[in-house]
């Protein structure tokens, strides 16, 4: 699926300003709240079901790229910011893009970078299987 | 280096927005009333902590063993990236026969490094219930 680099973004008939997105962004206190709050968000649950890391990563830095006009159309600049928090922390590329973004457009930018950075712990997941092993 | 945390549940999952963990029915006994039984799955949990950020892979040593006979071991690659200084294992044991009674134990070693380990008693149960009294 493709994403709208317009304005009101979106990625085919979905917005990525949603209602409840625009209220996070607008009413949140902190960056922590705005960023738990947009995690749970079906606009980043688009953006994670549809676009790759380095996708988020070129349209966040295209949404950066142009001056709000208005608070709401801070919302998909937000919402691909916090997209980014799924990024493999192992992704040693991504995460270098995603360190050198200027975040200084969004007011909490450089603050919830620096949360999913820190959440960022690479985990290993495998499975053994005993009863093969104990049998040999 | 130093172990967080290492421990046995039932499942545990990493969510895909926030990557967090999420541990389910933490196990620390087996109570059995007879033997030989199978556990479906048990899932290890290990935390790991690298003494500064630094992007670094490890291979560790996965040992299982039930009192002292080894019961599964495998390789573990444990990766740190240069953001943070911690790495989560997570190693999904599937059908674990257990013949006798004792210490069911898992242990992550990286050599020379850090031995992450979590035991687990299997009990007999059936000694310890009471009789039913006669009327």
């Amino acid at each position: 699926m493709e994403a709208s680099m317009s304005v009101t973004a979106s990625i085919g008939p979905f917005s990525l300003a949603t209602d409840s997105a625009k209220e996070a962004v607008l009413v949140a206190n902190t960056p922590s709240f705005l960023l738990d709050r947009l995690r749970k968000d079906v606009a980043v649950q688009i953006v994670l079901d549809n676009m790759t890391g380095s996708q988020i990563v070129a349209a966040l830095r295209d949404a950066l790229a142009r001056q709000p006009k208005s608070p709401s159309e801070l919302v998909p600049a937000y919402v691909y910011l916090v997209a980014l928090s799924s990024a493999d922390p192992k992704d040693e590329a991504l995460w270098t893009e995603i360190s050198s973004l200027d975040l200084s457009g969004l007011e909490w930018g450089d603050t919830i970078r620096a949360l999913i950075s820190a959440d960022a712990v690479p985990t290993t997941a495998l499975e053994f299987s005993v009863c093969d092993q104990s049998s040999k | 280096m130093r172990v967080q945390f290492a421990l046995c549940a039932q499942t545990a999952s990493v969510d895909r927005s926030s990557n967090r963990i999420s541990i389910f029915n933490v196990i620390d006994h087996i109570p059995t009333t007879s033997l030989p039984i199978l556990i479906p799955a048990v899932t290890f949990v290990a935390i790991l902590e690298n003494d500064r950020n630094e992007a670094v892979n490890f291979v560790g040593v996965f040992e299982g063993k039930i009192n002292d006979k080894i019961i599964v071991r495998g390789e573990v690659p444990v990766a740190f990236v240069w953001s943070g200084r911690l790495a989560r294992v997570l190693l999904t044991l599937n059908g674990i026969p257990i013949h006798e009674h004792g210490t069911l134990s898992f242990r992550l070693t990286i050599p020379g490094r850090v031995d992450a380990e979590a035991k687990l008693l299997v009990m007999n149960v059936a000694q310890e219930i009471p009789p039913v009294p006669r009327v």
